[in-house]
């Protein structure tokens, strides 16, 4: 570990770690945080095209998008490479972080394998139904950028805080889905069974059937 | 008036919940990095294709996504509520101090009432209902273009003056 101690007294990460100055370690974390989101938020409307949030939007616009993306992952991977580098022999004993960084590349990988799909130049991509394969990849991604953002906020937390917190958040996440999950079934019903006011409507019009038929 | 505001700021439930419940800060530290991704998904998307950029989006369609955009502010509103209102909790100091003496609280809070002006505009210029009848690969007007342009930047600056918070208390 004399490698990260190394790396650690360098003079610029001694600088970053201990100035007060705005260059230093906040602008770091800061704009950690705005690469984080302009990596993960366009990821979220691409998610929403493919998982059928947004049907109606076509998907091969959404290439650019892509480079949005890129800009985002290398303002992540630079500032957190030198937020890392002020404290890496607290961070690799860290599990929380092992986590984070593990769900980081597992995220980007099952990304590239999506993009990759949805974009082929040749495939029509907005001729067909989107392909499962391509959803569950979707769906992987989003659930490895939510389990980084978790552990990214939990990095700074340890022992009984980390899984008292963890614990929290699973059971809000299992509150919110359960109630999409009863939002969604009444939408359901509510398309499949109709309301008095059709039923009457539908009773009308086959009297009237009825009528004109007699003639 | 000053009394009223400290009175009003500081609430003593949220204090004793925080400290209470140990997992309550980075719970809802987590649910603001949520709601601030789920506003840059859909609102910094629509900006973007203001812009320019992804042009052969259609508006009208990505103008759908914006309630998703309003659930992450709202998220973000409601943690952030509670970061300040019990943040005797975590500091020990009285919110009203926090709020007169962080400078990039200030400038946050600031930057939200501007970005919330700017989408006033947005609505009350008319570039609204104009932006949503135009075709995909059509450039949006230089004003809406203008618009978004500064609504990206004022949520870049929310975000950046956000994180320098906790080092100013």
């Amino acid at each position: 570990m004399d490698y990260l101690a190394l790396l650690q007294d360098n003079a610029f990460i001694t600088w970053v770690r201990e100035s007060e100055s705005l260059l230093g370690y906040t602008l770091y974390l800061a704009f950690h945080t705005i690469g984080m989101v302009f990596l993960v938020g366009p990821n979220l409307l691409i998610a929403a095209r493919v998982l059928g949030l947004a049907p109606g939007l076509p998907i091969k616009p959404m290439r650019p998008l892509g480079r949005i993306m890129n800009v985002g992952l290398w303002i992540t991977v630079i500032t957190g490479s030198v937020l890392f580098a002020t404290a890496p022999v607290g961070y690799v004993h860290n599990v929380v972080f092992i986590v984070k960084i593990a769900a980081i590349v597992l995220a980007l990988i099952f990304l590239r394998a999506a993009l990759h799909q949805l974009f082929d130049p040749s495939i029509d991509a907005d001729a067909q139904p989107v392909p499962v394969k391509t959803k569950r990849l979707m769906t992987a991604t989003l659930v490895l950028w939510l389990i980084a953002v978790v552990a990214g906020r939990l990095t700074a937390y340890s022992g009984v805080v980390v899984i008292a917190s963890l614990g929290a958040f699973l059971i809000f996440m299992t509150v919110v889905a359960a109630v999409a999950c009863l939002a969604r079934l009444g939408m359901r019903r509510k398309r499949l069974v109709p309301s008095i006011d059709q039923r009457a409507t539908f009773q009308i019009d086959i009297q009237a059937a009825a009528v004109k038929g007699g003639k | 008036m000053e009394s009223i505001i400290a009175y009003w700021m500081r609430w003593p439930s949220v204090e004793v919940f925080l400290t209470n419940n140990t997992w309550a800060w980075p719970l809802c530290e987590i649910l603001h990095f949520i709601g601030l991704i789920l506003l840059f998904g859909a609102v910094g998307s629509f900006d973007l294709r203001l812009l320019g950029i992804a042009k052969g989006l259609p508006l009208r369609l990505l103008d759908r996504l914006v309630p998703w955009g309003v659930c992450g502010f709202v998220l973000c509103v409601v943690t952030g509520t509670i970061f300040v209102t019990g943040i005797v909790a975590n500091v020990g100091t009285h919110p009203y101090v926090v709020l007169k003496t962080n400078v990039w609280l200030q400038l946050k809070l600031i930057f939200i009432l501007l970005a919330g002006l700017n989408l006033l505009a947005f609505h009350l210029t008319g570039m609204a209902r104009v932006v949503r009848m135009l075709q995909p690969g059509d450039d949006a007007p230089p004003l809406a273009r203008f618009i978004g342009g500064t609504s990206l930047a004022l949520w870049i600056g929310v975000v950046y003056f956000g994180r320098l918070i906790p080092w100013a208390l």
